[in-house]
């Protein structure tokens, strides 16, 4: 009792000293109690049947009667959920595949060129869609494959092909919705690994040179090791978001459109429709405790193989 | 002498028939990048005949004003748009700022003592998916902000990644010598961050309010979950709205009879028009983009580089 007493007495004593920075702290604390915490609290709700009651928001949940894992067996029942994980996972396997190499490349191939303004061009070019929105994205993507109207149906009726019925033909989209993705974020990712490049030290270079290794050589031998650490950080990462997807790019992109959710229907846009069309709370719940809890194990477990496998100072926490 | 320069040259640098290489394949994806813009540009400009007639296209047989003037001088959706963007952008960005300063501050001070809790209190939330239906139920049924202007603006004002790096940058450019100095000189506080720390903060403040200007003029997510009013339609949601209602009617066309069709379509605006409101909505960031390059990959590779 005078221990637990004495922890007291000393956060007391230097109240005074950390009073400023509390107070400066408390706007966003508000903010993540509010805005984080009491949403994830919410959470509750995927074993509930929310009612919501006239006497307010905390009493409605609060009142709400148990229904136990009736809301998982429901959501684990449709026939959607198997299809629904498979594009959710299966999309970020090939982001992470197509983002940890792509980029790297790119970036290396602007490093090497001898005309260095004129990378500097090409750069402000190729992260122009990182400045608009999917909602933006998608008119672009309309303007090609537009049945009646898209370059893309105009292309193959002048070889002679049918014209393709984009928005509901589900067979193109995996790739239309990889390339897409590539598109948006090739600026990015690739300025990004030049800033990295940047950073190496020319003195591994110029011993590399004195050592009589061409530039193939040293792309292999300095330039890949000193970016390895990075990218496989930027890879275990992803996979401990990879229950999570873009929701603009799924949702955005394939406008959408019915026939297409075979292949573009992810956990976040399944979560949005199912609450949005039916209003089923307790559902939709279910689906986002299951993302946000396997999305917290996979971080961990990513995170944890970060701190004690790679560098101690990239981990998150 | 100059053999030797030669070798090293060559060992420096890469071959010209590579150099003409690596430029080909980075003209194509730069051209892959910037054309669709070019395309949408073009349409925006194309007379509508042409458009029903042709399609899309590069090289219109004609051009004309009239999807501009149109969409300008029919009706005042656009303008309100502008205004809701403006101010939520406006708004959003000093809170941005605010929020991840105050927030981001006392985290690298060693002489306060609760920096881990509160550095947790701000992680947690990043491992944790925050879950879209009880986050609504927050918004709406606590907070109240259904059909609220600050229903678009709240749930971006504090982020983890901005804290972060905010964080980092005052760990590079303020000195804890300076703010002992500071506290000597009887600064408070308080006083120290407004006075002392904010000046020297510049660039990384320019950084915040950059990445948030675009993250706002950007929002459409939250306008989509919270906003029914006509008046508060930011432009991309505004976008989108067109864009379902073309949608419905590409769903629809089958079953619905020829006039009934024709009668949505008379309401809707037409292609050019579409693609007007994208340049006229889109142009202000694309545009200011280039003049901000600088700032932007500079506070990219500082916020890479994390000691």
């Amino acid at each position: 009792m005078s221990k637990k007493l004495n922890v007291f007495k000393s956060h007391l004593k230097t109240l005074p000293a950390n009073l400023p920075f509390l107070t400066m702290l408390l706007p966003g604390t508000i903010f993540f109690l509010v805005m984080c915490y009491l949403p994830i609290g919410g959470l509750v709700l995927a074993f509930k049947n929310f009612r919501f009651s006239r006497s307010g928001f905390f009493d409605s949940v609060i009142t709400s009667p148990w229904v136990g894992l009736d809301n998982f067996k429901y959501l684990f029942a449709t026939s959607d959920a198997w299809v629904i994980f498979r594009n959710t996972v299966g999309y970020n396997l090939i982001f992470i595949a197509i983002g940890a190499v792509v980029p790297v490349v790119v970036a290396i191939m602007i490093n090497e060129l001898l005309n260095k303004k004129a990378a500097k061009v090409y750069q402000t070019f190729m992260f122009l869609p990182y400045f608009i929105s999917w909602v933006v994205v998608s008119y672009f993507a309309f303007a090609f494959l537009s049945v009646d109207k898209g370059l893309l149906n105009a292309l193959l009726k002048s070889v002679g092909v049918d014209p393709v019925q984009w928005y509901s033909n589900p067979g193109p989209w995996p790739v239309i919705i990889v390339a897409a993705n590539i598109w948006k974020g090739i600026g990015w990712g690739s300025v990004w690994m030049l800033a990295q490049l940047a950073g190496i030290d020319k003195t591994y270079y110029e011993a590399a040179m004195v050592d009589g290794a061409n530039k193939w050589q040293q792309i292999i031998h300095v330039t890949v090791p000193h970016l390895k650490p990075l990218i496989a950080i930027q890879v275990i990462m992803a996979i401990g978001n990879i229950i999570k997807g873009d929701f603009g790019l799924f949702y955005q992109l394939p406008m959408n459109s019915g026939p297409l959710f075979p292949v573009t229907n992810i956990l976040d846009t399944y979560i949005y429709r199912a609450y949005m069309s039916t209003g089923d709370v307790g559902m939709s719940t279910a689906a986002g405790l299951f993302q946000s809890g396997v999305g917290f194990l996979m971080i961990l477990v990513a995170n944890w193989i970060v701190r004690t496998k790679i560098n101690k100072d990239l981990a998150l926490y | 002498m100059a053999k030797k320069l030669n070798v090293e040259k060559e060992l420096w640098q890469i071959s010209k028939p590579l150099n003409v290489l690596f430029n080909i394949i980075i003209v194509a994806i730069a051209l892959s990048c910037f054309l669709p813009f070019l395309l949408v540009v073009i349409v925006s400009f194309t007379d509508e005949q042409v458009l029903i007639q042709h399609g899309y296209s590069f090289w219109p047989q004609k051009f004309s004003l009239e999807a501009y003037r149109y969409t300008i001088f029919s009706s005042d959706q656009l303008l309100h748009s502008y205004l809701v963007t403006i101010g939520i952008t406006v708004i959003g960005v000093i809170l941005v700022i605010i929020m991840t300063l105050l927030y981001a501050y006392p985290l690298t001070r060693p002489e306060f003592s609760y920096r881990r809790l509160f550095n947790l209190l701000m992680i947690f939330p990043m491992l944790v998916t925050v879950p879209l239906v009880p986050f609504y139920i927050v918004m709406t049924k606590f907070l109240l902000l259904k059909n609220n202007i600050f229903a678009m603006i709240i749930p971006g004002i504090c982020t983890a990644g901005g804290i972060f790096f905010m964080r980092v940058m005052l760990k590079m450019q303020i000195s804890d010598s300076l703010i002992e100095a500071a506290r000597i000189d009887g600064c408070g506080e308080v006083r120290t961050l407004f006075r002392i720390v904010v000046p020297l903060m510049k660039p990384a403040i320019a950084v915040t309010a950059l990445g948030a200007s675009l993250a706002y003029w950007n929002e459409w997510y939250n306008a989509m979950l919270f906003i029914d009013s006509p008046n508060l339609l930011p432009l991309q949601y505004m976008l989108m709205k067109i864009q379902n209602s073309m949608e419905f009617i590409l769903k629809n066309s089958a079953q619905m009879g020829g006039t009934r069709m024709m009668e949505l379509m008379a309401n809707l605006p037409q292609e050019g028009v579409r693609m007007a409101m994208i340049v006229l909505a889109t142009g202000p960031a694309v545009l200011a983009y280039p003049f901000f390059q600088r700032y932007f990959i500079s506070g990219l590779s500082l916020g890479a580089v994390k000691e």
